[in-house]
């Protein structure tokens, strides 16, 4: 799920070496911290959040594939 | 941060296109997989000596991208990565590029409620696919079929609720849809003889309202 999310992220940037996942493994769900470079933040977030919330709504199911449960944190 | 080097070298060259062959060699990639930033495009300088200064350039690689970043092969690397495998195809019709998912043998979970999850999906295939576009392509994404079933499923209710709304003089009202699937409501009612149909609504949700043609409301 990490290699997804890079892999999203690191297409909708313009400075994809500065992409960086980190991972926070939990009993039931994994939260995976974003984080782009400040210029990047709005091609992450896409108008009224509509990128956020697309590349949310695909980590949950690939999480939902795979039996778990997975959040997405962009930082900012 | 060696990582980082490896993703983005500076070159030097009698030309840009010196330079940014230099890069390629350096990097061992071919001119597609790359982002080229010219620095310097470089002077001959006046007796080819006086002046002259080298081309230079920042290449930088689109990482982990493949050959190219054509759309079937993204939306396959995609799905993989999500954990997905399926025979992906695309064409391009018109401005737009149609890419058809077989299926994945867990289509439901792609598609999700009322096709939401394929919706987001397509969103950042499109984003994906027209990043650094000069022109804005057009996307669409379908999943075993998805789009099509939907199409027909529209065009059965559009004709149940205009035979409800012409035999009962009401107007009825669909959920809440999206605005490419009220569109196929409003083509299917288009020349329908007694019933009209229009949206209801704020913003991103809104509904499609069918009326018998002589309510007088505009």
């Amino acid at each position: 799920m990490k290699e997804l999310i890079e892999y999203i992220a690191k297409r909708l940037v313009d400075k994809p070496e500065e992409v960086v996942v980190r991972e926070i493994t939990g009993e039931r769900t994994t939260i995976f911290e974003l984080k782009v470079a400040q210029e990047d933040l709005g091609k992450i977030i896409g108008k009224h959040g509509r990128t956020a919330r697309s590349i949310r709504t695909l980590l949950s199911a690939a999480a939902t594939k795979m039996g778990k449960r997975a959040v997405l944190e962009i930082l900012e | 941060m060696d990582e980082h080097r490896r993703n983005c070298i500076e070159t030097e060259g009698k030309t840009v296109g010196d330079a940014v062959g230099n890069a390629l060699k350096r990097l061992g990639v071919e001119e597609d997989d790359v982002e080229i930033e010219v620095l310097d495009e470089g002077s001959r300088g006046v007796f080819s000596i006086l002046g002259s200064r080298q081309a230079r350039v920042r290449v930088r690689l689109k990482i982990g991208l493949g050959p190219s970043s054509e759309p079937a092969e993204l939306v396959r690397e995609l799905l993989s990565a999500m954990g997905f495998s399926a025979e992906v195809e695309s064409k391009d019709v018109q401005d737009a590029t149609e890419i058809t998912i077989g299926s994945t043998g867990a289509d439901g979970l792609l598609i999700g409620k009322r096709g939401e999850t394929l919706e987001c999906f397509q969103h950042v295939v499109s984003k994906m696919l027209n990043r650094n576009a000069s022109s804005w392509r057009h996307v669409i994404v379908d999943v075993g079929g998805y789009r099509k079933r939907r199409e027909g499923q529209l065009m059965k209710l559009a004709s149940s609720l205009a035979e409800r709304a012409s035999s009962t003089g009401q107007e009825v009202s669909t959920d809440p849809l999206k605005a490419s699937e009220r569109r196929i409501i409003h083509l299917a009612l288009k020349d329908h003889p007694g019933v009209r149909s229009f949206a209801v609504g704020e913003g991103l949700v809104k509904r499609v309202v069918i009326g018998p043609k002589d309510t007088g409301r505009s």
